[in-house]
């Protein structure tokens, strides 16, 4: 059987934040999203790491955006879900509810 | 409102690692982080775990260049060492200092001395022969030293005065190690410089 690689749970996570914040998704903007939702701090560092991780594997791509007083002049750096990125993340959630699917946590030992 | 400036040495330290095409994105979302609601000791935390995973992605990438930097540092070690054996710094310490503090805080100082100074010019070696990636490379080093003193010193596991100074001597060398090493790093790459460009990027 050829092995399927699935995304990994924080992985998922910012796949799913880029998603929703479509174009105006960086770094601050995926981190608060994510802590907004799932209550969950984010390192900046991790979070870059995994976007990285993400572009080699080309589920995500990104691209140069402006820089502001705030940020220093520094530029901010955007990214976008690619085909692929939609694609992979279609097969982890089809079988996240595979595995969801009909079980309930009370019977469950 | 003036903007609020992020503990400068943690910007700085950020700043070494910035080979990486994405550094620019990560210290200005720092930056923009902390304008908003974040304390210096989250700034820290962050800053600690960005270099912590720069570095672990250089020596997994650069793993030749990790050993070349440990056979540069161990051969300075030997060397240094050689120099201030050589030059009689602890004899000379101990003749000055025991009259006027006795010999126990003479010998302890006398030590110390000794392996900060044997440890630090191999870290500053470190980080002028590994100039593209400093800070890993000189982390490197204060980690293979740290595993050669804990491998020393674990059979040195009895308190005593022996054994004290050996442990306070480690503790010195891992110092002298990493203040060498950043001094190198301050030298190629002083406070005040930052990349605000980086190559290979696309305009949105």
């Amino acid at each position: 059987m050829a092995k399927r690689e699935y995304l990994g749970e924080f992985e998922f996570m910012v796949m799913l934040a880029l998603l929703r914040l479509g174009h105006e998704a960086y770094g601050v903007e995926v981190s608060r999203e994510i802590e907004r939702r799932c209550g969950r701090g984010v390192a900046v560092g991790s979070l870059y790491a995994t976007l990285e991780r993400l572009e080699s594997h080309d589920l995500v791509s990104s691209a140069v955006g402006e820089a502001t007083p705030e940020r220093g002049g520094r530029a901010k750096r955007y990214f976008q879900v690619t085909a692929n990125g939609r694609a992979k993340v279609r097969e982890s959630q089809r079988a996240l509810c595979s595995m969801w699917d009909g079980l309930r946590l009370e019977a469950v030992r | 409102m003036s903007p609020l400036k992020p503990p400068a040495l943690a910007t700085w330290l950020l700043g070494l690692t910035d080979y990486s095409a994405w550094n620019d994105a990560v210290a200005g979302d720092l930056l923009e982080e902390y304008q908003q609601r974040r304390s210096s000791a989250w700034y820290w935390r962050q800053v600690s775990t960005a270099v912590a995973i720069a570095v672990v992605r250089d020596v997994r990438h650069h793993w030749v260049l990790a050993c070349r930097a440990l056979a540069v540092a161990f051969l300075l070690l030997n060397l240094s060492h050689a120099l201030v054996s050589k030059i009689g710094l602890v004899g000379w310490l101990l003749y000055r200092t025991t009259p006027l503090i006795g010999w126990g805080p003479s010998l302890t100082i006398a030590a110390a001395m000794e392996a900060f100074l044997t440890c630090a010019p191999a870290g500053l070696a470190v980080a002028l022969t590994h100039r593209k990636r400093q800070a890993a490379m000189v982390l490197v080093y204060a980690a293979g030293l740290f595993v050669f003193l804990v491998c020393l010193c674990a059979n040195r596991a009895h308190w005593t005065l022996a054994c004290m100074l050996f442990w306070e001597s480690a503790v010195f060398a891992q110092a002298g190690a990493l203040v060498g090493g950043f001094l190198g790093c301050a030298w190629v790459h002083p406070p005040s410089h930052y990349h605000t460009e980086f190559p290979n990027a696309t305009r949105r």
